[in-house]
């Protein structure tokens, strides 16, 4: 990293890009500037809409018709790859720069096997013949850590897992031993535990491929993992920029200090601080700000800030930053107290107390699996069962938080839907407050229906396109509330207000607002009818993290103010931790471990946990992170392995005994529960996973 | 979460706001400004905005609009009676008879003109009802699933199964040539085809989360695919009727052809072609005009339909 013998690869200066658009031509781009030396890994982050990926595109002139490099220079060893044709950019650029997208399966072409695509990429650039070409993918399969390279080329892409398909594809990026290696998101796809394992790899290739790499992330923890330097970008420039450790230890420029608080930490648990999210949204790039782009949503702004626009400053060594500001020691953010929650209304009747909120008990939820073969369509197969959720049992307290964590397809979504009703269980019983709801939703009676609501994922499918806010949160009103006609709009505009929106809300449609407020939207009609328990599917994970700290600061007050019962569910443990009072980890339809939160991230752990924290990405280069990477896939949930469903994976593995008991539900505490063999006392001699330095 | 091109999705979601409102048909009321140019403004911005920021879409229209004003006026423009003969016959078209005149000595502009009425009433009569039927059957079968998706969808099958002709004649000639049957086979023939455009919609819309929400509230089923899913599926169904307006259109005109459309003596184009079909060596403007009158308006409706898909494709 010596000035003396760095070699640049790719410098990018004063590049701008815009789009033409129908309405208008959109600076996307302007004067970002960076470079990324041999060996190195230089990461962009930033906010959805903040022009990272738009600046990986135009460093592989790959902007589409409408877009356009409208100044500035990208030199890729020394050379202009800007205004030249198609042709010339051929020869620059050769094979040495290589891309590696979010979604593997799109760069995968499904029908043809791994191996044909691997090995074309050597018949056609290097002009190897195929023999020779093969031995090289096989060789490249297994430096990306590929089990069983052979077996792997004989497969097409949809056989693998998506952690083997992202593998696969930095295989093929890495055939030409490119220069520059491009990753957009490589991991965002994918579960915590295998992202971890790919970023591993990434940094490996690094060091032992000496290319350079731009990594593209919206997550902080991921570029603190593996980054030299880090450039922030926001609105469409590069407002920070520094080495990693100085981004984290001293941000200066407010964003990126806004940013760091809207992360929720592994390490503190519920209530011990709250986050604080950036207000306003990214301006959108047909409508900038005149003076700082970041000035709307800035505590610090002064006047200067407001008009006139500020230029990368030189911080310290390698620091540089686009602020007024920056440097200077921050001022307290006037907190300004949120409006207090109304208290429900009266005619809510306190449910008996004593008794859990809900009680689940042996609850299994099978789905059947289609057999598209002869024999089945005449009743002659078995038929095959998914065990999407096999004997949960766990209590909850009222006014409390649940957390439910696992990688993707451990069932927790699908007990979120059997709890609610909308998926029928097979087995088991769920009560809440001792009244067994276990009947499909069509005879539950609206007394019932009131009291259970959820709050799900997507904010673009979560309200119906066709219909303004106001009439969306009054339907449940009008339907299950006891609320005179004349009072249904002024209750509506209060649960506005309560989700922190203002009534001209009321007359909006959904496609004019934002992921962040389609969600509030959401909350709102949820709680609408002050429901005792709220199942929140993954409610912020499509969310930016700014936008991501405000819904949850938002729901921790309404759990605050109502008292409601929740169940969380999330793949994100750090949000996890933030926001609940008991957390239930699953792998493959059961439960792992289930416990108040703090017991959970704190020895004695279940294997799984210990991994599933030691796989979470730290926005923190300081904390020590115990390295735990788990082998192999999630196995088929058609066929889930016998005994302990975790022994295939699990790194503190007894033996047989693993693969033929079911393991015991012991005790570690009170309450906290752990499902292994392993005996208590060697888990609860295990180190913590998280240790921190010396503050 | 981040997915692919930000910066160039932005725009455009901005837009994808306005045209969902556009066409999505809620229940939002907009103030109209006063003034002349305020209300054109509005127009032209408004909900039917799209029609203005297509060239193919705003001609088609303008089209459409002209035969509108024709049929309605046909009395005061027309130069003579439809049904009488009024000069020599298989006359040539001259400065007193501009379209030439038919075998009964008929002046042909003024048949024409006449003859844009049953067209332009039956032809969106008729998918208007196909669409109620299709929709329906649509609806039910998507969101409801299961065996009545079953019976349903191979109902629709067995109907799609008949080559449409053959259908419209089956049914005509089983009830008999007047304008209303004329309706109910163009309706029957054209409902599965909206069915399984609606059913395949309805079952993409079906898990939305929306729907879920619903669902958990207690709402019945009829609530979810009428005001749930319904409002949602309109756009792709409202492109899809206009081109079928058109080739109801054409159906109506070759049954008319084959004598099977609207009884005699009142004119329609299809009957106007299949009279003059003796003539067309000797005599060709007869069956001239009012194939032309068929093909423009059918062409100008398809110009609306893709204008309108083109629009509602881009903000997908």
């Amino acid at each position: 990293m010596d000035g003396a013998n760095r070699t640049l690869v790719l410098q990018v200066e004063d590049l701008a890009v815009s789009y033409r658009t129908r309405r208008a031509q959109v600076d996307a781009v302007r004067n970002v500037s960076f470079e990324i030396g041999r060996g190195e890994t230089f990461g962009l982050v930033g906010e959805s809409g903040s022009g990272k990926s738009t600046v990986a595109f135009a460093i592989v002139s790959f902007l589409g018709r409408n877009g356009r490099i409208t100044g500035g220079r990208i030199l890729f060893q020394g050379r202009d790859l800007v205004g030249r044709s198609e042709e010339e950019l051929r020869t620059l650029r050769g094979n040495r720069i290589s891309m590696v997208y979010q979604d593997p399966m799109q760069a995968l072409n499904p029908s043809l096997r791994v191996g044909e695509q691997l090995s074309e990429v050597l018949t056609v650039h290097q002009r190897l013949d195929s023999k020779a070409a093969y031995e090289r993918c096989v060789q490249m399969l297994r430096r990306v850590y590929m089990p069983d390279p052979e077996l792997i080329m004989q497969r097409y892409p949809h056989q693998l897992s998506g952690g083997q398909q992202q593998r696969v594809v930095i295989a093929m990026a890495l055939l030409n031993n490119p220069a520059l290696l491009i990753m957009d998101e490589p991991t965002t796809a994918l579960d915590v535990t295998v992202e971890a394992a790919v970023l591993d790899l990434v940094a490996e290739l690094r060091r032992e491929f000496d290319s350079a790499i731009l990594y593209i992330s919206h997550n902080l923890g991921l570029v603190a993992r593996i980054c030299h330097r880090v450039g922030v970008m926001y609105a469409g420039e590069i407002v920070e920029q520094a080495p990693v450790e100085e981004i984290f230890l001293r941000p200066a420029h407010p964003y990126t200090r806004g940013l760091m608080c809207c992360l929720p930490s592994l390490s503190a648990g519920k209530g011990s601080r709250s986050l604080r999210p950036i207000r306003g949204q990214v301006p959108s790039p047909a409508d900038l700000p005149p003076g700082c782009l970041f000035a709307p949503r800035c505590d610090q702004a002064g006047e200067r800030c407001q008009h006139e626009r500020p230029l990368l400053r030189s911080l310290g060594p390698e620091h540089v930053a686009r602020c007024h500001v920056a440097g200077e020691p921050e001022v307290a953010a006037p907190t300004t107290a949120p409006e207090p929650l109304a208290a429900p209304a009266a005619e809510t009747a306190q449910p008996p107390c004593g008794q859990p909120a809900l009680r689940i008990e042996h609850l299994k939820a099978y789905y059947e699996q289609e057999q598209r073969s002869v024999l089945s369509l005449f009743g002659l197969q078995p038929r095959r069962w998914i065990k999407a959720v096999d004997d949960v049992s766990l209590e909850l307290p009222r006014g409390v938080t649940l957390g439910v964590v696992g990688e993707s397809g451990c069932g927790k979504s699908t007990l979120a839907r059997v709890i609610m009703g909308l998926e029928r269980p097979c087995g088991g019983q769920t009560e809440f407050f001792g009244v067994d709801i276990t009947c499909p939703l069509g005879r539950r009676d609206p007394a019932l229906l009131k009291q259970l609501q959820m709050v799900f994922q997507n904010p673009d499918s979560t309200l119906n396109p066709a219909y303004p806010v106001g009439y969306q949160i009054s339907r449940p009103l009008r339907r299950l509330g006891r609320l005179p006609r004349q009072e249904i709009r002024s209750r509506v505009e209060q649960l506005l207000r309560a989700v922190r929106l203002d009534e001209s809300y009321y007359q909006r449609l959904p496609g004019q607002l934002s992921g962040g407020e389609k969600q509030r939207v959401a909350i709102a009609r949820a709680i609408a009818t002050h429901p005792e328990l709220l199942v929140c599917d993954e409610p912020v994970s499509s969310l930016d993290v700014s936008v991501q700290a405000a819904v949850l600061n938002l729901l921790h007050d309404l759990q605050k103010a109502y008292g409601i019962t929740m169940v969380f569910i999330s793949h994100d443990l750090s949000v996890v931790r933030f926001f609940s009072d008991y957390v239930a980890v699953m792998y493959l339809g059961r439960l792992c471990e289930f416990g108040p939160a703090d017991a959970i991230y704190a020895p004695p752990y279940h294997p799984y946990t210990e991994a599933l924290l030691s796989a979470a990405p730290i926005p923190d280069p300081r904390l020590e992170q115990k390295r735990i990477r788990l082998s192999g896939n999630v196995p088929s949930a058609l066929d889930p392995p016998g005994g302990c469903r975790f022994h295939t994976r699990c790194p503190r593995k007894l033996g047989e005994i693993c693969e033929q008991k079911e393991p015991p539900d012991r005790q570690a505490a009170p309450g906290h529960h752990i499902h292994c063999h392993i005996p208590l006392a060697d888990l609860r001699a295990l180190e913590p996973v998280i240790i921190c330095e010396e503050r | 979460m981040d997915r692919g091109l930000p910066m160039q999705g932005r725009p455009q979601d901005a837009n994808a706001a306005e045209i969902t409102s556009r066409v999505s048909f809620g229940l939002s009321g907009r103030g109209v400004p006063g003034g002349l140019s305020g209300r054109w403004r509005e127009l032209t911005r408004g909900r039917l905005g799209f029609l203005f920021s297509s060239q193919i879409a705003l001609i088609g229209l303008a089209v459409v609009l002209a035969w509108i004003v024709v049929a309605i006026v046909a009395p005061l423009i027309a130069p003579y009676p439809p049904n009488e003969g009024v000069g020599p016959i298989n006359q040539p078209p001259s400065a007193q008879y501009l379209c030439g005149t038919d075998d009964l000595g008929r002046d042909v502009l003024s048949r024409l003109i006449y003859g844009s009425r049953p067209i332009l009433i039956l032809a969106p009569l008729s998918v208007l009802l196909s669409m109620v039927v299709g929709i329906t059957l649509g609806l039910a079968g998507g969101y409801l699933g299961g065996v009545v998706d079953e019976v349903l969808m191979r109902v629709v099958d067995a109907t799609m199964a008949f080559p449409t002709l053959l259908l419209y004649m089956i049914i005509i000639a089983a009830v008999g040539p007047s304008s209303l049957n004329v309706v109910l086979a163009i309706t029957i023939g054209g409902a599965p085809g909206i069915a399984r455009v609606v059913r395949s919609l309805a079952l993409d819309l079906r898990s939305r989360e929306y729907v879920q929400a619903a669902r958990l509230r207690g709402e019945s089923g009829l609530y979810i695919m009428f005001v749930e899913i319904l409002p949602n599926c309109l756009g792709p169904v409202i492109v899809d009727g206009c081109l079928r307006v058109g080739y109801a259109a054409f159906a109506i005109g070759t049954l008319g052809f084959l004598g099977l459309g609207l009884p005699p003596p009142d004119p329609d184009w299809g009957r106007m072609v299949a009279e003059g079909r003796k003539w067309i060596m000797s005599a060709p403007w007869i069956v001239l005009f009012p194939s032309l009158a068929v093909t423009s308006l059918v062409v100008a409706l398809n110009m609306v339909a893709d204008g309108l898909q083109e629009e509602l494709g881009r903000y997908r």
